[in-house]
């Protein structure tokens, strides 16, 4: 393991979600790296002082104020005539029919395609968790699968 | 002649080789029906490692449909699955979400060519009882062929063939525990609306397109790239199923693979070049493959694992290959497309 990869771990080793291998190996590396045992000390320190940062409470009357500002802030619709509101409703199902048409061939080109996975790897994480579950969902011979879903995550 | 003699003895007596027993009971622990209503709470490894590990409740009955809860620890407090052979629902309370697809035991059960392949790859022996949660159980010891494979022990209910317990070798040579139970019971009956899954408030339901067991061309049309299947893969595994994963943003084969008892998923996916390796998945290593990325996913040491990624990375380097249609093995009557070379 090089520091770059520590380094893009040691969130995850902090917080105890690291795969045993990669537990293993952060564990080898932060024995004899320096850098990143100093950047595990700042992150940990870190993430004591944040969560021993009190939740701001607002001040008296914030809440009425708040109300107050938003009802001022409302403004009366105008009157509309019923010619001007049959044209509006016509002028809207136009757009409205256009945007649906441009949508529709815009999925179905892209159905036709296959590109490349750009899934975040945290999305596939969950994908793949889902699928070992209900794999060994029918095998009782290896417990309750259960067990490895997305706790912690 | 004597022992000819004492075999027809035998055979005509119904008097079966302790081998023999341990892969009646083995195939009877490898299957989904134990003929009785069962409750119990087990403790269950922590995939995560660390030596943690869960308690989960476990309520199954004589038909075999399934609710599972877990009970500790708290960061899981609560996550349910329901299978009522019909649909297999979990709901993750904490990210108020239900997730819903396709019962897996819909497709046929296939504990029997579990069984003979897991003869083929282990030595099975009886050489032990003990007493588990109260139930009186057999423990069968397989015995690996392959050196780097870990030994496994299943503890087993004498009278039912449920499993009791599991342990594996680890690295150091030690036995550790998968799973233990800790306490069960066989009702008369369970309500049957413990195989509902009732969600507390308005949680979020995503769907997933039924798994169907596949070809490996209709798979390849399905996900739109032609997956590598090794015509040999080694330790004795072979390609259970092909399926596809058709998560939102992430299309992928899921090729199950066993060697009769471990259990394998290769998961292959197109990469944009560049895109970082899933991380935090546990029991996992990730290979590059041309185009492809090629995931397996196993509680096998990492050596074994690479071992059998090795054969997909070298497969893919194979050019000019085409898929026939030869000597195509099928399981529970699906057929397997193997790849093979056009010359």
């Amino acid at each position: 393991m090089n520091c770059r990869t520590a380094q893009g771990q040691i969130s995850a080793y902090l917080d105890r979600e690291l795969a045993p291998n990669d537990l293993m190996n952060m564990r080898a590396h932060l024995a004899i790296c320096e850098n990143c045992q100093s950047e595990l000390e700042a992150l940990s320190s870190l993430k004591s002082m944040l969560t021993s940062i009190s939740t701001p409470e607002p001040e008296a009357g914030f809440e009425d104020r708040l109300m107050r500002a938003v009802l001022q802030s409302r403004v009366e619709e105008p009157v509309r005539t019923p010619v001007f509101r049959f044209r509006a409703q016509l002028l809207f199902a136009g757009v409205a029919a256009c945007s649906m048409l441009a949508t529709l061939g815009v999925i179905s080109w892209l159905k036709g395609r296959v590109e490349p996975s750009s899934a975040p790897s945290q999305s596939i994480a969950f994908e793949v968790r889902r699928d070992q579950i209900y794999a060994a969902s029918a095998d009782p011979s290896t417990g309750a699968p259960i067990g490895a879903a997305f706790g912690g995550q | 002649m004597i022992a000819f003699g004492v075999c027809l003895v035998a055979t005509c007596l119904g008097i079966h080789s302790p081998d023999s027993d341990a892969r009646d009971l083995l195939e009877k622990a490898l299957g989904r029906s134990f003929g009785v209503n069962i409750i119990a709470i087990i403790s269950q490894r922590d995939p995560r490692g660390e030596d943690s590990f869960q308690t989960v409740s476990v309520e199954r009955d004589r038909s075999g449909k399934t609710h599972h809860t877990v009970l500790q620890p708290l960061r899981m407090q609560g996550v349910e699955s329901v299978d009522d052979l019909v649909r297999f629902r979990m709901y993750l309370p904490d990210k108020g979400l239900l997730i819903d697809q396709d019962s897996p035991q819909r497709h046929p059960c296939d504990a029997r060519w579990r069984t003979d392949l897991a003869c083929q790859n282990y030595e099975l022996r009886i050489l032990d009882t003990a007493n588990i949660a109260g139930r009186r159980s057999t423990r069968i010891d397989a015995v690996p062929r392959f050196s780097e494979i870990p030994a496994r022990r299943y503890y087993v209910d004498a009278a039912t063939g449920y499993p009791l317990r599991l342990e594996m070798m680890d690295t150091d040579g030690a036995w550790i525990t998968g799973f233990d139970t800790k306490d069960i019971r066989f009702p008369r009956s369970i309500e049957a609306s413990r195989f509902r899954l009732d969600p507390m408030g308005d949680p979020k339901v995503v769907r997933y397109e039924n798994p169907e067991r596949l070809t490996k061309a209709l798979a390849a049309k399905s996900i739109g790239f032609d997956p590598i299947v090794p015509t040999v893969l080694p330790f004795g595994f072979r390609v259970q199923s092909i399926q596809t994963n058709d998560g939102k943003g992430w299309r992928s084969l899921a090729m199950r693979l066993t060697d009769g008892l471990v259990r394998a998923t290769i998961y292959q996916w197109q990469s944009k070049p560049g895109a970082n390796d899933p991380h935090s998945i546990e029991n996992s290593s990730v290979v590059e493959a041309g185009a492809l990325k090629v995931m397996l996913v196993t509680d096998l040491p990492a050596s074994v694992r690479r071992k059998i990624l090795d054969a997909f990375r070298l497969r893919s380097e194979s050019l000019g290959m085409v898929a026939t249609r030869s000597e195509v093995p099928t399981i529970g009557g699906v057929e397997l497309l193997i790849i093979q070379p056009m010359f």
